[in-house]
């Protein structure tokens, strides 16, 4: 499978979630190029055949991945492409590597504050679900509400911490 | 600024957006069937904030686990939930879960709804009429013997040269200018939505920039300053048809991806005419004015100014920073010495790196978050 064509890259995307995640995590860039990206990344999208977009989400990190890597190659950083997903992503991550360190750090502790103020049955939701992995029916269950109410704790709880960190590089 | 309930709508606007994008991404990890990776397709389709929203709780989610280890164990999150009062601490205008909306719906009329959709598509593209929604451009023109100086809504700076003009057209989803006639600086605005330029024939992409542009009978030229700008070919008329319905700027080709200190002409047909590594950026630039006054100013405004005529270009971080009224007259080239104003600043900081100048508040102890 080579990552250099759409499809493999694609492909490599919907199976692998986690190395997915930790390229996000990598990715602590400056909002600016933050915001460049999402340009892009919706001029691409707009453009798209929409029959041709099977997994929407898949697509999306595909492009945001080849533009990154674009990116990174226009600045001459990266002179050739190897094969493996992991090299790929730690190579797409070089440009603001020096920071995210010390950001991801910063950010993580953010994130811990939030979380413990989130309303009790919102807070344990979430971390019943994303730390202890357990399913909707499981938590509800333990807290005696539906999967339903489950699910609308998680998505709130989500948002929430997306809105504390939004002024948050 | 002044009004609290503008302020407020726009805070519950960005809610809801964040509690859509993570249902979709609840959603995605489920596992979605064909049907519902279509609306997920459409969601994200309808706006670039949408776009932005999903990769930042992309983010979010891939950071969670290790800012939930140090949660408390399951068992007391329970016990603390248990003594949550039964009132729901949901707000009622919470944003549904993308799922559960269509399914309500008469499955019948969403057919029809989605065929009449389609069939609307297939005119508006055969007929390439512009579609009624496009907004009506303003034009900005300056005097025949003077310059300009114009903020436009998204906070892009402008410098029009003498008896120059553009016509401006901002919707939801895109920035579209045209330089009518002249030349133009164009320091860009930070904002989600893409930022197209038209140049005779040929569209420009703007990628958080600065850059000079030229209209002449034979074509015209671009030089960036600072940031990156993609040339586009003139588009056929089925990609224009889709440009006009989609609003972006289509599988356009890219005829030059021009950096800091590179020029690009282009005929009249549209054509890469001539490409310049080491553009001669102070003759690209000469109309703009040599000196750069200001009367309680806000540093922010100043500094964009600058930015018109350097390669290296300041950035404020900070927005007390920026907000700050400052006077003053410096030469237009020095922008060092404008620099080196700032850092003299109280409470300023200055840093250069990576090719940018970088303008934040000084460090003070227990002033994080």
């Amino acid at each position: 499978m080579k990552p250099d064509s759409p499809q493999g890259l694609s492909r490599l995307f919907a199976e692998q979630q986690a190395p997915l995640s930790r390229y996000f995590l990598k990715r602590t860039a400056h909002a600016w190029d933050a915001q460049d990206l999402v340009q892009e990344v919706y001029a691409r999208l707009l453009a798209a055949d929409h029959a041709a977009i099977r997994n929407p989400e898949a697509y999306l990190y595909t492009v945001a991945a080849n533009l990154l890597r674009q990116r990174a190659a226009d600045r001459r950083l990266v002179a050739t492409c190897g094969d493996g997903l992991e090299e790929l992503l730690e190579r797409m991550a070089v440009p603001c590597e020096a920071a995210s360190g010390i950001d991801r750090e910063r950010r993580r502790r953010r994130l811990g504050e939030i979380i413990a103020r989130l309303a009790p049955k919102c807070r344990a939701a979430l971390v019943l679900h994303y730390r202890d992995e357990l399913g909707y029916r499981e938590i509800g269950e333990r807290l005696g509400v539906s999967a339903h109410m489950v699910k609308k704790y998680i998505v709130k709880g989500l948002a929430a911490c997306r809105q504390g960190m939004r002024h948050y590089v | 600024m002044s009004d609290p309930h503008r302020h407020r709508r726009a805070a519950d606007a960005q809610r809801r957006i964040a509690e859509q994008a993570a249902a979709w991404h609840l959603e995605q990890r489920d596992g979605l069937d064909a049907a519902g990776h279509a609306r997920f397709l459409a969601w994200l389709r309808r706006s670039p904030e949408h776009v932005a929203e999903y990769l930042a709780i992309a983010r979010l989610h891939g950071e969670l686990k290790g800012a939930l280890a140090q949660q408390p164990d399951a068992a007391a999150l329970c016990a603390l939930a248990a003594r949550e009062s039964a009132v729901v601490p949901l707000r009622r205008t919470a944003a549904p879960v993308p799922a559960a909306r269509p399914r309500r719906r008469n499955v019948r009329r969403v057919a029809a709804g989605l065929a009449g959709a389609a069939m609307l598509a297939l005119f508006a593209l055969l007929l390439s009429r512009p579609p009624a929604g496009e907004p009506p451009a303003e034009i900005y023109a300056a005097a025949a013997d003077a310059g300009r100086a114009l903020e436009l809504p998204d906070g892009s700076a402008v410098q029009l040269d003498r008896g120059s003009a553009i016509a401006v057209r901002f919707d939801a989803r895109a920035r579209r200018i045209e330089l009518l006639r002249g030349a133009a600086v164009f320091d860009v605005g930070r904002d989600a939505r893409p930022l197209q330029v038209r140049l005779g024939a040929n569209l420009l992409r703007d990628v958080g920039t600065v850059f000079a542009v030229r209209r002449e009978a034979g074509g015209g030229s671009v030089a960036v300053l600072s940031g990156r700008v993609d040339v586009l070919a003139p588009p056929s008329r089925w990609s224009a048809a889709w440009h006009r319905l989609a609003g972006g700027d289509a599988g356009a080709a890219v005829l030059a991806r021009l950096r800091g200190g590179e020029q690009a002409r282009v005929d009249a047909r549209g054509a890469l005419a001539a490409l310049d590594a080491h553009a001669d950026l102070a003759r690209a630039t000469a109309w703009l004015p040599r000196e750069i006054q200001f009367q309680r100013s806000t540093v922010a405004a100043v500094a964009r100014r600058f930015n018109a005529y350097t390669t290296q270009p300041i950035e404020i971080d900070d927005p007390a920073v920026a907000a700050m009224r400052i006077s003053g007259r410096f030469h237009a080239g020095d922008a060092a010495a404008f620099t080196a104003y700032l850092a003299s600043l109280p409470g300023v900081h200055v840093t250069r790196a990576d090719g940018r100048v970088r303008v934040a508040a000084a460090v003070r102890k227990n002033s994080s978050d």
